[in-house]
């Protein structure tokens, strides 16, 4: 779900036509639906007259709500768009450490989120064999830009084949299981 | 990447040999289909193109084509500024492309690609373009307005995936749940994704990219109900050639 911003200062002039409070809202009623859902969403940081505590916002929000993974991307300049007749005030090293310090406070969530899945078992889809190892995803993992799970053994496993797995180690971004 | 997949398989159905990403530098024409999303991405895309026509400079290629958002939006800027690529292409001029091949367009080969993707995996694009007004967004400059893929059509398109051997789709679309506003005058993803899930040997259907305004909270029912859609919600802007 692409958010790109929680601040209600940041949303109206993104022209998003949604607040802060309308999407927690969201949130907590996807979740009472569709308990375990996995969400992702990205972020901007940077956005034209984005002050720092718009920035604190957007983290005290992250730590509540708790999302699965985020992306945070720089704002880029585009003409053509409606935000081009803005001035583009933050300078590019400013926009990514905004960017990098909402990184980190999602950092810890995620590695939480993983702990919490070590003893589980999961259906997962092997993708491919790397270096003796195979790698595998989750019903929660899309390609490319989620976790990937590793796993070790000598069975003969082919790409697209299902398998269960028990996770043994959780990384920030990764997790490692045996077959079960 | 779902566009590049549909001329490959326009190219090979036409007896063009056709690799995606070749390591091999023996090919006589190279088609780069760029992203204009954001400065990284054009930045990417413009050292690719940079990259081809250097090869072609130095004889070993005969030509150079661009297609995709970046050409679609800056045309006329990149013909000056690159003037030895041969051909520039936009986001909707696939049977022009073509016709550079003498290869014919053939409207019959709905769904019918040449995957880039490993076989058990690929990406259903299911509409086109977007309605909303983002500040930020350049996308509806270089897609246009939401337009929908018919419900059979992608449906027939499903089926061709997994009988090719594809278990996993991951459904994309600039905006999902807009889906069916311009075609049916109704949201219809719920419906959509109903359809897809009783496509016989498809054990995974992901959604990606949902706009939070006006969600059409009836899709979780779906998620819930059906054992094979996963559930999972994402934006995956991160790597926006996926995007276009």
């Amino acid at each position: 779900m692409p958010l790109q911003h929680i601040a209600d200062p940041m949303l109206k002039a993104m022209k998003r036509q949604i607040t802060r409070a309308e999407i927690l809202d969201l949130v907590k009623a996807i979740r009472a639906e569709v308990p375990g859902i996995c969400l992702r969403t990205t972020l901007i940081a940077g956005f034209p007259g984005e002050t720092l505590e718009d920035v604190e916002d957007v983290k005290r929000f992250l730590e509540e709500v708790r999302f699965d993974r985020v992306g945070v991307f720089t704002y880029s300049h585009e003409e053509g768009t409606s935000a081009y007749a803005l001035e583009d005030n933050i300078p590019a090293e400013e926009k990514e450490r905004r960017a990098q310090d909402i990184m980190e406070t999602q950092q810890e969530i995620s590695l939480e989120k993983n702990q919490e899945k070590v003893g589980k078992v999961f259906r997962v889809i092997v993708d491919k064999k790397e270096s003796g190892r195979y790698l595998a995803r989750t019903e929660f993992d899309s390609v490319e830009v989620d976790n990937e799970v590793i796993i070790n053994t000598d069975r003969k496993l082919k790409p697209g084949e299902f398998v269960n797995v028990k996770i043994t180690k959780a990384f920030d971004y990764d997790l490692e299981g045996e077959l079960v | 990447m779902v566009d590049s997949e549909v001329l490959s398989g326009q190219l090979k159905a036409n007896d063009i040999d056709v690799v995606h990403e070749s390591a091999k530098k023996d090919h006589n024409i190279v088609v780069v289909n760029t992203c204009g999303f954001i400065d990284k991405a054009k930045e990417e895309s413009i050292n690719t193109i940079l990259d081809q026509v250097d090869l072609k400079k130095k004889g070993k290629l005969d030509k150079v084509y661009v297609t995709g958002c970046l050409s679609e939006r800056y045309r006329g800027d990149l013909e000056q500024e690159i003037p030895e690529v041969d051909a520039w292409f936009g986001t909707m001029e696939l049977p022009l492309i073509l016709k550079k091949f003498d290869a014919d367009y053939k409207a019959e080969l709905i769904g019918e690609r040449l995957l880039s993707t490993p076989s058990h995996y690929a990406y259903l694009k299911i509409a086109e373009g977007c309605n909303r007004t983002c500040a930020f967004c350049a996308i509806p400059i270089m897609r246009g307005t939401h337009v929908s893929k018919p419900i059979e059509e992608l449906v027939a398109e499903a089926e061709k995936l997994v009988r090719s051997g594809v278990k996993e789709i991951m459904l994309i679309a600039q905006e999902l749940t807009y889906y069916g506003l311009d075609l049916y005058k109704k949201r219809r993803l719920a419906d959509l994704m109903n359809a897809l899930a009783d496509v016989k040997g498809l054990e995974w259907i992901r959604l990606h990219y949902a706009y939070p305004t006006k969600f059409p909270m009836e899709i979780l029912e779906v998620m819930k109900q059906r054992d094979n859609i996963c559930n999972y919600w994402t934006c995956l802007c991160s790597t926006s050639l996926i995007l276009c």
